[in-house]
């Protein structure tokens, strides 16, 4: 590919890559980071025991985090096209990036949101907090760096799962390296995609690192 | 103002089932400092929980001013917790708030106005002479210094009983004795009744007015230090006189244990008995604790004599307890 096309190319594929992943991150926190909290608390030492409701939600997080992400991709085609109007394109790949996501960091919040110490939920307690209290006042913000991290890894995750979102037209740089470095043997597409996802990569955990460390008070 | 009643705790079920509590019962005075000590596993934790519910109790009766703790509705118990404070072994401050935002937790939670909560916290971290450090983070105090943002949290909004789980068991042996002394001038001068379980017969000696003594979820003992110390055999008096070495009294000898409770640990004893009844008195070991405003003191002596039985009366006449080997 010559060099005026490539740059383009690079960039606007980049800018797919950070839109799928940014929106999918979105979501991914707005829905995974409640679910990881209620698998928290509803466990049968949590704070509002369900077992019932803590089984059903962990066997379905399960389910969905073994599925690998092109099955998922094809099976939520009839809810992408419900929610977004089509499945083609990078708006439509933020469905199942994001599906796949959720049930990936709701584990992870939840086992960040066990991390925090007993002692500090007895403590909450005997001060008269109710469980939202809790939750906001103390499981958050005690565990809120291990959680950036978590979001951290999220994003990286997401930015793997995202280059077989090219297999519906998502575009993004893990697609152009597959179609320009892969199958028409264009080296430097796929030299160039991959030193493109390196960084981004990097500079993510770069930025997740700082945050959390930042945000440690130990 | 707490009463126990009866309380039961069972843990787990059929085979497994542990008894932690087995029928308590005590009573907690207004204005006192109550402890219940015992080894570890007897249950001291799940009876200082019972009283706040963070532990339900099995069945029994808990009553704290009057009211019935195990019956009360969520929201009840909420604002029950409101009126107690309480302290930890390991402090449980929240890393991510600075020292006023960990004293000022409870008065939000209360629903405090921010400047009545700004003042009051500012009150508080002068009453535990911690002002300097307002805005240190937990990670920069040392064990003692979190200790007193503890207490300073749990004193927040003015409850009028005390739980202290432990409190002291995580510090050293002076920065044991500052917070002790803090928690006494805080039950003198705000009239707080402290309620405190602990491993650790110093924490009774300096500052218990009463104290109960847990063994395998059973009260033991229960009475004042004073009456306790004086009861030979006792576990307090065994665990405040530790290293009961047997004594060797020689052939003809008496020999006895002398338990000394307040003023009669200031008086010459043993002088007396060489002057009224000519014996020899011979000492074999012996030791003098101050406990809280007592003296309180156990001697072993061996009387060599005509008179040792009406020596022995004497003793007990001025109210001395005897143990006669």
């Amino acid at each position: 590919m010559d060099i005026s096309i490539m740059i383009p190319s690079l960039a606007q594929a980049a800018i797919d890559t950070i839109y799928m992943v940014g929106f999918a991150t979105i979501f991914t926190i707005i829905f995974g980071l409640p679910l990881g909290i209620l698998l928290v608390i509803t466990d049968k030492n949590g704070l509002a025991p369900l077992p019932f409701l803590n089984k059903t939600i962990g066997t379905i997080v399960n389910m969905a985090r073994s599925l690998p992400f092109i099955i998922l991709l094809v099976l939520v085609i009839p809810f992408t096209r419900l929610v977004i109007g089509t499945t083609i394109g990078a708006t439509a790949a933020i469905v199942p990036l994001s599906l796949a996501a959720i049930p990936f960091f709701a584990r992870i919040a939840e086992t960040s949101l066990r991390e925090v110490d007993k002692g500090l939920i007895e403590a909450a307690q005997a001060m008269g907090c109710t469980i939202c209290q809790i939750i906001f006042k103390v499981l958050i913000p005690e565990s809120i760096s291990s959680l950036v991290l978590g979001v951290a890894l999220t994003i990286i995750s997401l930015i793997g799962y995202s280059a077989m979102a090219g297999a519906i037209g998502g575009g993004g740089l893990g697609d152009l390296a597959i179609r320009y470095g892969y199958q028409r043997y264009e080296t430097e597409v796929m030299i160039a995609t991959v030193i493109l996802l390196i960084a981004i990569v990097q500079v993510i955990q770069l930025l997740g690192d700082r945050m959390a460390q930042k945000m440690a008070r130990r | 103002m707490i009463a126990i009643k009866n309380v039961r705790k069972v843990f787990g079920e059929g085979q497994n089932q542990l008894h932690a509590l087995d029928d308590v019962t005590l009573t907690v005075e207004r204005g006192e400092i109550f402890g219940v000590v015992g080894p570890s596993g007897a249950g001291k934790s799940t009876l200082i929980r019972c009283v706040n519910m963070l532990e339900k109790p099995t069945s029994g009766s808990i009553k704290v001013n009057g009211i019935e703790m195990t019956t009360l509705t969520n929201q009840e118990l909420r604002k029950a917790r409101q009126r107690m404070g309480m302290i930890f072994q390991h402090f449980n401050l929240l890393s991510s708030r600075t020292v006023a935002e960990n004293v000022a937790f409870p008065l939000e939670i209360a629903g405090y106005d921010k400047p009545v909560l700004e003042k009051r916290v500012k009150e508080l971290l002068e009453l535990v002479d911690l002002s300097e450090k307002i805005s240190a983070y937990p990670a920069q105090l040392s064990g003692g210094q979190k200790q007193r943002v503890g207490i300073a949290r749990a004193l927040a909004t003015r409850p009028d009983i005390l739980l202290s789980d432990e409190a002291t068991s995580a510090l050293d042996p002076q920065t044991t004795i500052s917070i002790l002394n803090l928690l006494k001038e805080l039950n003198r001068t705000l009239g707080l009744t402290i309620l405190l379980i602990t491993h650790e017969m110093e924490v009774v000696r300096q500052i218990c007015d009463r104290v109960a003594v847990l063994k395998n979820g059973k009260i033991l003992e229960l009475g004042t230090l004073n009456e306790l110390v004086a009861q030979p055999g006792s576990y307090i008096a065994k665990s405040l006189f530790p290293s009961e070495e047997t004594m060797l009294v020689h052939p003809g000898a008496v020999g006895v244990t002398i338990y000394f409770v307040g003023d009669a640990a200031d008086q010459p004893i043993i002088a007396s008995l060489v002057r009224k009844f000519d014996l020899d008195v011979n000492i074999l070991g012996g030791s003098i604790q101050n406990v809280g405003n007592n003296r309180i003191g156990r001697l072993q002596v061996e009387m060599i004599g005509h008179q040792t039985s009406q020596a022995l009366d004497y003793l007990r006449n001025l109210g001395l307890r005897l143990e006669v080997i």
